[in-house]
């Protein structure tokens, strides 16, 4: 067996071996391999099927669109399959339809290669790069990810009015009723919040500095027994500009 | 030498390992267009930022980014040389193999063919002739390469005769050409005739396979001649256009670098989380009931992200990545199949690149994005199914796994497939029967019909009634509008008072005339040979179609049909539109060569002003009921505050940019005419709440209302503010009154739970529920 066909052997069977490991993990412990890892590990299938079922492409435009184009239809089919399944779509389910894949590919693989018809390997060309063309290349690289991260700062940085969010919650089983303020001004502010009772004593509640991102909780007291009318909440937050800014909700006599 | 062949071996097995996932940047063609593509990108970068800062010069920046992006490759894609070029050009440096049979003495050539074809490469042709009639070879590039009965094809790309040569030399082992082998394989590999100086000039690695024939004496020779023109080898053109589409891909990722912000990709990450949510498929979505109906995308993307533990956006942006590459190499490489050529197949990536959906429509996290490139891989690998007489083997596989992957991706692609399928299967009982094998073609459309049928039967028949609305409607429309009943939407209307300028409007007309002009000549010009293979002859067949579908640009319902339908109809239009720009075949009336690139460049320039307008093409400050202008954290967090502290799954009503976010990252369920059949906008334009509204309300059953309080200081820029079911919709002339969204204040049953400035919430449910 020549050489390089033997190292291609051994190289495939290693890639199968791995990711069939990597599945089996993931089978066996229901987490996900992993980052950039796991989306790689799903591209082998298709990778190994344009190795291993004839006639292979030779050149490198028909690996590419083999491995990439077969990558796209078994994510798809397997997730198809995974999710149409009574054990519903998680990691398990996704590990064991990958692992029945290359299991699938590997006894081909097997099968061709115990009967010799795995063709001949064709030399691809070997690789020459042409040092102007690696830095012209390096240069469009630099220059779009310079265009990327330009484009995402200024998405970032876009100045858009920033606000408070105001909001209150009736009881619910586990808490009492709630009043929130989350400050997403890009300023601190210091905000109070009044609260008018028609007919009843008004109630006012400090929530103080409250930070850029920030979230206040606090608890209402309950109502009277015989309160019936809404409660009006009224927030005024100030260190925004001169006006202050402000924010209303009604809600029903918390119980 | 046991050394040096070992490190050839290891070289050459990794690089049949890796040479799938490596692009490689092997000459200066391929890197000149990557940095004019960065350049490209990093200005159009510019221009967004200009852009969002409501900068003045954002267009400007704009399109010199894009023309930096695409004109390069666009030049360098149209260089060819001819064999008449080359041969011209090395005439004096060509090897001259001993042995050989002179020219003069290779009989069947014409003497045209006698004055180019000399050395190297009458030897082996003249050589093969005695032994056989006529050779038909499939190369890599799949090119059926000699007939040598008599005449080789004058205009023939030499890298493409070269490759030939070199294969047929290699197949026979004739004892006389053993020596020019070698440098054949050379050029077989890749390099094609431009490479010819650079692969014959001595270098240290090369001395021992030169030494070993009686040629070495002339190699230094052969450096001597002048250079020919310079033209990218066919791996070039590959990796130039694979640089474009991911350039291009760039440029829609710009829009948004911070999250999925276009109505449909939101609509699409609903069914995402709900298959995420609960581990099963066909979850309702009240975005887009049809969405979870075709569920491949979402399917795969759930599959990868429990596989790597990425995050919804990441995913996207990598698997719609993908998927661009894809629908880039295969456009490529089926053109390159029918036409046989990397010159023509080159230009017909770019013309398909060109169609109004690919910048920003087929790069959305959106269904068909994903759709489109599993059809092109099926195609392809049906082609070179029928290639190998209909053996069953890796491209009946890959044609297998991608129609059935296609069809549970997306309904249109899909039908128009299988239309495709079955056209080509006529077409090829009608003509070809008995001559080609026509198994792979039978089979494929048997297969295409269970799928479809298959996944119809599983998922339900909602997809025909969806797409029966939408074609059927458009249709009537058009009708009406021919009849005079109704009036023609207006093309390129101003949105949000962004009127697209004239010139860009001229561009796009002028495109579209190229188009329509240009589309007697590529048919007749596919049609004129003796016998056109079937897939051609389909090709004409759905070019044909062109001109239908742009009078649906004219109707509201079918401007999107028609939109969408571009993205199908360039890969024809692409592929015989190249063959007559610069095919081998002669023709007689072709566009001088020197207005082929600026025509190619205006009609890419209109594709994204039809598809892309000006609203959406560029980023900027929030404008009313504008799709992804529409986007911002105000609703953003909004519909974040929903889900953590209201829970998800709760109905209620709200205008379509907030219906989307509730609906996408809230999980809420905005009722809706399309998703309930009940007018819930009607509510929302009543300037007061009567019994009516509290009875659509009730029939809804929705417990919150999100009001948006901006909604009433500017028209809609799309038709509606809500859904196309609302008052006036598409003919707003003022916006909703405030006391229209005013209206819940103080309403006894009504609580505003929520306020953040702009967008309120109020809770509804005691009123809803409360006794009739």
């Amino acid at each position: 067996m020549p050489r390089s066909k033997a190292f291609e052997h051994v190289a495939l069977s290693v890639l199968l071996v791995v990711a069939l490991a990597a599945f089996a993990v993931q089978l066996a412990f229901d987490q996900p391999v992993g980052g950039a890892l796991g989306l790689l590990l799903l591209t082998v299938p298709g990778y190994a099927i344009s190795r291993s079922i004839g006639p292979r492409p030779s050149s490198w435009p028909e690996i590419l669109l083999v491995t990439l184009g077969a990558t796209l239809a078994i994510a798809v089919l397997g997730g198809t399959v995974a999710g149409l399944s009574p054990a519903g779509l998680d990691a398990r389910t996704i590990a064991i339809v990958e692992v029945a894949v290359l299991a699938a590919i590997a006894i081909a693989w097997l099968r061709r290669v115990v009967r010799g018809r795995i063709s001949r390997t064709r030399r691809l060309p070997g690789q020459r790069v042409a040092l102007g063309s690696l830095f012209l290349a390096g240069l469009g690289l630099v220059l779009a990810g310079a265009g990327v991260v330009v484009a995402t700062r200024a998405a970032q940085d876009q100045q858009r009015p920033g606000f408070v969010q105001f909001w209150s919650l009736p009881a619910r089983p586990s808490i009492g009723a709630s009043v929130g303020v989350r400050n997403l001004s890009g300023v601190p502010l210091d905000c109070a919040v009044t609260i008018d009772r028609p007919d009843r004593q008004g109630l006012e509640w400090n929530a103080g500095a409250v930070g850029q991102g920030q979230t206040v909780l606090g608890l209402l007291p309950p109502a009277e027994a015989d309160e019936t009318a809404p409660w009006r909440l009224e927030l005024s937050c100030t260190g925004a500009g001169d006006a202050p800014i402000e924010r209303q909700v009604t809600i029903e006599p918390p119980r | 030498m046991a050394a040096l062949a070992t490190r050839r071996s290891w070289r050459s097995t990794s690089g049949e390992l890796l040479g799938g996932l490596l692009v490689r940047v092997d000459a200066f063609a391929t890197g000149l267009v990557a940095a004019f593509a960065g350049a490209g990108v990093f200005v159009v970068g510019l221009a967004d930022a200009h852009a969002r800062t409501g900068g003045p010069f954002a267009l400007l920046l704009f399109w010199p980014g894009i023309l930096l992006i695409v004109a390069p490759a666009t030049f360098l894609l149209l260089r060819g040389a001819a064999l008449r070029e080359v041969v011209a050009a090395r005439s004096e440096a060509l090897v001259r193999v001993p042995g050989a049979i002179p020219i003069e003495r290779a009989r069947g050539f014409s003497a045209g063919s006698r004055a180019m074809v000399v050395g190297a490469l009458a030897a082996p042709v003249a050589s093969l002739r005695r032994g056989r009639r006529s050779a038909l070879i499939e190369d890599e590039t799949g090119i059926l390469a000699l007939d040598l009965r008599g005449r080789i094809p004058l205009s023939m790309e030499a890298g493409t005769l070269v490759a030939a040569t070199g294969r047929i030399v290699e197949r026979r082992q004739h004892p006389a050409l053993r020596v020019a082998t070698g440098d054949l394989r050379l050029l077989r590999d890749g390099r094609g005739w431009t490479d010819l100086g650079h692969a014959l000039r001595p270098r240290p690695g090369d001395a021992a396979s030169h030494a070993r024939g009686p040629a070495t004496g002339r190699l230094a020779d052969a450096t001597e001649g002048p250079a020919p023109r310079r033209s990218p080898s066919r791996n070039e053109r590959v990796a130039m256009l694979l640089i474009v589409g991911l350039a291009l891909y760039l440029v829609k990722l710009m829009l948004s670098p911070l999250g999925l912000t276009g109505p449909d990709e939101l609509t699409h990450w609903r069914t995402l989380e709900d298959i995420l949510r609960s581990g099963h498929l066909f979850q309702d979505n009240p975005l887009l009931r049809i969405s979870p109906i075709y569920p491949g995308l979402e399917a795969g993307a759930a599959g990868a992200a429990v596989t790597s533990g990425l995050g919804v956006f990441p995913i996207a942006i990598v698997l719609i990545a993908v998927a661009k590459l894809v629908t880039v190499l295969a456009v490529f490489l089926i053109a390159s199949s029918v036409s046989g050529s990397a010159r023509v197949a080159g230009v017909a990536t770019v013309l398909y690149m060109a169609n109004p959906s690919f910048l920003l429509f087929d790069a959305a996290f959106s269904y068909e994005s994903l759709a489109i490139p599993l059809a092109l891989v099926a195609i392809w690998a049906i082609l070179h199914w029928t290639r190998h007489d209909g053996r069953v083997g890796l491209h009946a596989v890959l044609a297998a796994i991608a129609i059935a992957a296609t069809a549970v991706t997306h309904h249109l692609t899909s039908l128009v497939f299988l239309g495709l399928l079955v056209t080509w299967a006529v077409v090829w009982f009608l003509r070809d029967r008995g001559r080609t094998s026509g198994r792979p073609i039978v089979v494929a459309v048997v297969w295409a019909l269970a799928c479809n049928v298959g996944w119809l039967l599983i998922a339900g028949t909602l997809a025909l009634s969806y797409l029966s609305f939408i074609v059927n409607g458009g249709i009537q429309e058009l009708i009406s509008i021919v009849t005079g009943t109704r009036e023609a939407r207006q093309l390129f209307a101003p949105r949000a008072g962004l009127a697209t300028p004239l010139p860009e409007v001229v561009v796009a007309y002028g495109a579209v005339l190229l188009l329509l002009a240009s589309l007697p000549f590529l048919i007749r010009h596919a049609l004129r040979s003796r016998r056109p293979p079937a897939i051609v002859v389909v090709l004409a067949l759905a070019a044909l179609v062109y001109p239908a579908s742009l009078a649906l640009r004219f109707t509201t319902l079918g401007a999107e049909v028609s939109q969408r339908a571009s993205e199908f109809l360039f890969l024809p239009i692409g592929i015989l539109g190249a063959d007559w720009l610069v095919g081998r075949r002669r023709t007689s009336r072709r566009l001088p060569k020197p207005l082929i690139a600026p025509i190619l460049l205006v009609i890419f320039a209109g594709g994204i002003v039809a598809g892309a307008p000006l609203l959406s093409r560029l980023p900027g400050t929030y404008l009313v009921a504008a799709e992804q202008r529409s986007v911002e954290p105000q609703g953003i967090e909004t519909a974040a505050w929903v889900l953590r502290e209201l829970g998800p799954d709760n109905r209620l009503i709200a205008d379509r940019t907030n219906a989307k976010l509730l609906g996408a990252i809230g999980l809420q369920y905005p009722v809706t005419s399309a998703n309930e059949h009940i007018g819930t906008a009607f509510v929302m334009f009543a300037r007061t709440l009567g019994p009516n509204e509290l009875s659509v309300m009730r029939e809804a059953r929705v417990k919150y209302v999100v009001v948006d309080l901006r909604l009433s200081t500017d028209l809609p820029s799309y038709p509606f503010y809500f859904e196309s079911a609302e008052p006036d919709a598409g003919a707003h002339t003022e916006p909703i009154p405030i006391e229209a969204l005013q209206k819940f204040e103080g309403r006894p049953g009504v609580t505003r739970v929520y306020d953040s400035g702009d967008i309120r919430i109020y809770d509804v449910s005691e009123l809803v529920d409360a006794p009739q």
